[in-house]
């Protein structure tokens, strides 16, 4: 059956000039319209994605093999050389291992924050003007610019901020904590404020899963004895799982490349305790101006992101 | 597959002019009927009173029929990014505002011209300027205004301890600091933002230069020498003693201001031009300038902390006279007076005086004392200027956190210093 199919398909497919002879002129202009046509009505899309995204990361990728551009007139072919002084600078692989102890952190505390506050506005028990309030108000950290989480925070965590005032009335702490300049808890405080500002848009996705959700799955699972707990772990979790692992593999490509947040409030100090492969690479271009070496450590960070974003295209084409 | 091939070839055709429009911010050339356009990329616009600058230019272009003067205004980063950008696709602006942090890598750019050159085309005598710094000897920037780095006080946090003279020396500085600082009422006697996000400020570095020493000699890293072991032991001891606010390794040159107006702090190193944000924002707040206190027995003179607004002319403009006309316009006793008065600061012209001296105590005291000291300005015009502070805040805190000693800085930064420098 299958075979016979595919033979009516090919016959079908099969180019008119297969049979003997070429198709007459008026049938290939025709056909080549018909090839063109489609890149027409794309070649605008084309057009914009190949100026803002294909020439810049090729110009990147061919500035990461030449001597130090934009400072020398005439810079010359270098091959691996600036990717071999990148991997042997201890800085660069203290900022790798800063952005991979963020970005796990922040990804999972998203996840675990999100999904936790979109249960609680998914609960029925809290009347729809409640949820309503909650709602906004959750969201709100997701809508400030980075420029506000950072002038907000700073006030917060400033040595003589709201949080050492409400930890010593407390009799939590003894002296005043120094949030972002103790080097043992800086980034842990970095991480905790980009938490704080990434969580509403896991919140919202995950509710708008947990609504899709039918109520007669926790129904038949009620009536098979399932309690709460096995309830989540059995048909929220699973049913949640393609928005879980698209959202986890966006929230790390995001967090990887975090740079405003962490450069505003420590600009990658003290020393390098907070120093990130965003920050690592501002200072590469802007601090010694070497452009080129700036450039081959934005082409790791292209290829860390490719590598995520690969995984995220398999796992939609899954879905699919 | 033609269409394979021809792909690319369309994509780079439409993708080459949208490039060449990028790096073009400031093209030079004829404005309408035949006159000639100077750009003039600055930061100067943004952050003096609305119109001061719009003015001089509309005045300049009055007394300069058929010349008029594009003014490229944005934030001082903003301001350098580009020009370091624009350098590289040779689309700077006619006239560019640069300063010590800039000057050294445009020039190693190629990207502004000897300025001595056009001093001697147009016939311009240098000794009217108050610094002619130069680089191989040839002059690449010069200064527009001046701005100092003095000691401000904070006279009602003193009289409550006891003081009513402001202390001169490191030992009369540590005895005031220790009275008035209080950590229960989150009092400190100063604060010494060392941050390494864009190092401002010169506050570590103030109490070197008020006391004779330098960083640098002859334009060679010079750490090792015993007035920069003094100082660092100097500011161990300030730390130590917890007279310095906390939060001093990313506390920023803002945070440091908020704290002086507040009344949090009793001393402060800063801009003069933060005499007027200060007073509006705490009108109650009884303060006083002064010299930076210096180092026990030191009666040299003073060195003072200054910071500068220079000017350089981009060696891609087509109108290299007409740009030097502009600066000349800039540097001419009135223009750089009125100028000096608006930005806060102080002429690059000997012959000019600001306006502001005249009626205001404070601004007569600071105007004394900058004219009683000598300006330290060794970091201009070094090459990764940026990147050197940077090194020195990263040495500093490693000090302060005793992860390294006093002569361990000091190697550190002789050793990082020399191969950038070197």
């Amino acid at each position: 059956m299958r075979n016979e199919f595919k033979l009516t398909v090919a016959q079908t497919l099969a180019p008119a000039g297969a049979h003997g002879g070429r198709p007459p002129a008026g049938r290939r202009r025709k056909r080549l319209r018909s090839r063109l046509e489609p890149l027409a009505y794309l070649s605008p899309t084309l057009a914009v994605m190949g100026v803002l995204m294909a020439v810049p990361i090729a110009m990147v990728i061919g500035f990461s093999f030449l001597s130090n551009v934009v400072m020398e007139k005439n810079p010359v072919f270098v091959g691996f050389s600036n990717y071999i002084k990148l991997f042997s600078d201890a800085v660069f692989w203290e900022s790798a291992w800063n952005t991979l102890q963020f970005t796990v952190a922040c990804v999972a505390f998203h996840l675990l924050l999100g999904l936790a506050f979109a249960q609680m506005l998914n609960n029925r028990l809290i009347p729809k003007l409640m949820t309503a309030v909650f709602r906004v108000i959750y969201i709100l950290p997701w809508v400030f610019t980075a420029a506000i989480v950072v002038i907000l925070w700073r006030v917060i965590m400033n040595p003589n901020g709201v949080a050492n005032f409400i930890l010593e009335s407390l009799s939590l702490i003894q002296s005043k904590v120094e949030w972002f300049s103790d080097k043992d808890i800086a980034l842990g405080s970095l991480t905790f404020i980009n938490i704080w500002a990434g969580y509403p848009f896991f919140m919202i996705s995950l509710l708008a899963g947990l609504q899709g959700i039918s109520p007669d799955l926790y129904e038949a699972a009620s009536i098979d004895g399932a309690g709460p707990v096995k309830r989540f772990l059995h048909i929220t979790i699973p049913q949640l799982r393609p928005i879980i692992v698209s959202m986890a593999m966006l929230d790390f490509i995001w967090n990887v490349q975090q740079f405003a947040l962490v450069f505003m409030i420590t600009g990658g100090g003290p020393v390098h305790a907070t120093e990130t492969l965003g920050t690592y690479t501002y200072k590469l271009a802007f601090g010694k101006y070497e452009f080129s070496m700036a450039a081959t450590s934005g082409v790791v960070l292209f290829l860390l992101s490719m590598a995520v974003a690969f995984f995220y295209v398999r796992s939609q084409k899954a879905r699919d | 597959m033609r269409l394979k091939r021809i792909c690319p070839v369309i994509v780079a055709a439409l993708a080459l002019p949208a490039l060449g429009a990028c790096g073009d911010s400031a093209e030079s050339g004829k404005a309408d009927g035949g006159e000639i356009e100077l750009s003039f990329s600055q930061w100067w616009e943004v952050e003096l009173p609305e119109g001061v600058l719009r003015g001089v230019m509309d005045d300049f272009e009055k007394q300069n029929p058929g010349v008029k003067v594009k003014l490229i205004s944005n934030p001082y980063a903003e301001t350098m990014k580009t020009e370091i950008a624009a350098a590289a696709t040779g689309t700077m602006a006619d006239v560019v505002a640069i300063n010590g942090e800039s000057v050294y890598d445009l020039k190693e750019q190629g990207a502004i011209v000897n300025l001595s050159e056009l001093m001697t085309q147009a016939n311009y005598d240098p000794s009217e300027l108050m610094s002619n710094d130069q680089i191989d000897g040839n002059t690449y920037m010069v200064r527009a205004l001046n701005f100092t780095y003095p000691m401000y006080f904070n006279t009602d946090l003193l009289a409550q301890a006891g003081y009513t003279e402001v202390p001169s020396n490191w030992s009369e500085f540590t005895e005031a600091a220790k009275a008035v600082t209080d950590e229960q009422a989150n009092t400190y006697a100063w604060s010494m933002p060392i941050s390494v996000e864009s190092p401002a400020g010169f506050d570590p570095e103030a109490w070197l230069w008020a006391s004779g020493g330098r960083y640098l000699d002859n334009r060679q890293p010079a750490f090792t020498t015993p007035e920069v072991k003094a100082e660092f032991e100097f500011l161990l001891q300030q730390y130590k003693d917890k007279l310095i606010t906390p939060g001093a390794f990313t506390q920023q040159e803002q945070d440091k201001v908020e704290e002086f107006t507040q009344g949090r702090n009793a001393f402060m190193i800063g801009s003069l031009a933060h005499i007027n944000g200060i007073r509006t924002s705490n009108p109650d707040l009884n303060f006083s300038i002064g010299a930076v206190p210096a180092q026990d027995g030191y009666e040299g003179k003073r060195g003072i902390a200054g910071a500068s607004w220079g000017l350089g002319v981009a060696d891609n403009s087509e109108h290299k006279a007409e740009a030097w006309k502009l600066i000349e316009y800039l540097l001419s006793t009135e223009v750089n007076s009125k100028l000096a008065t608006e930005a806060i600061g102080f002429p690059g012209n000997r012959n000019s005086t600001p306006g502001y001296v005249e009626g205001d105590p404070l601004f007569q005291q600071a105007f004394d004392l900058y004219q009683a000291s000598e300006l330290a300005m060794e970091f201009e015009a070094l090459p990764k200027l940026t990147d050197l502070r940077r090194n020195l805040n990263e040495n500093l805190v490693k000090m302060l956190q005793e992860e390294q000693t006093v002569e361990e800085t000091q190697e550190a930064l002789q050793t990082y210093w020399s191969e950038a420098l070197g």
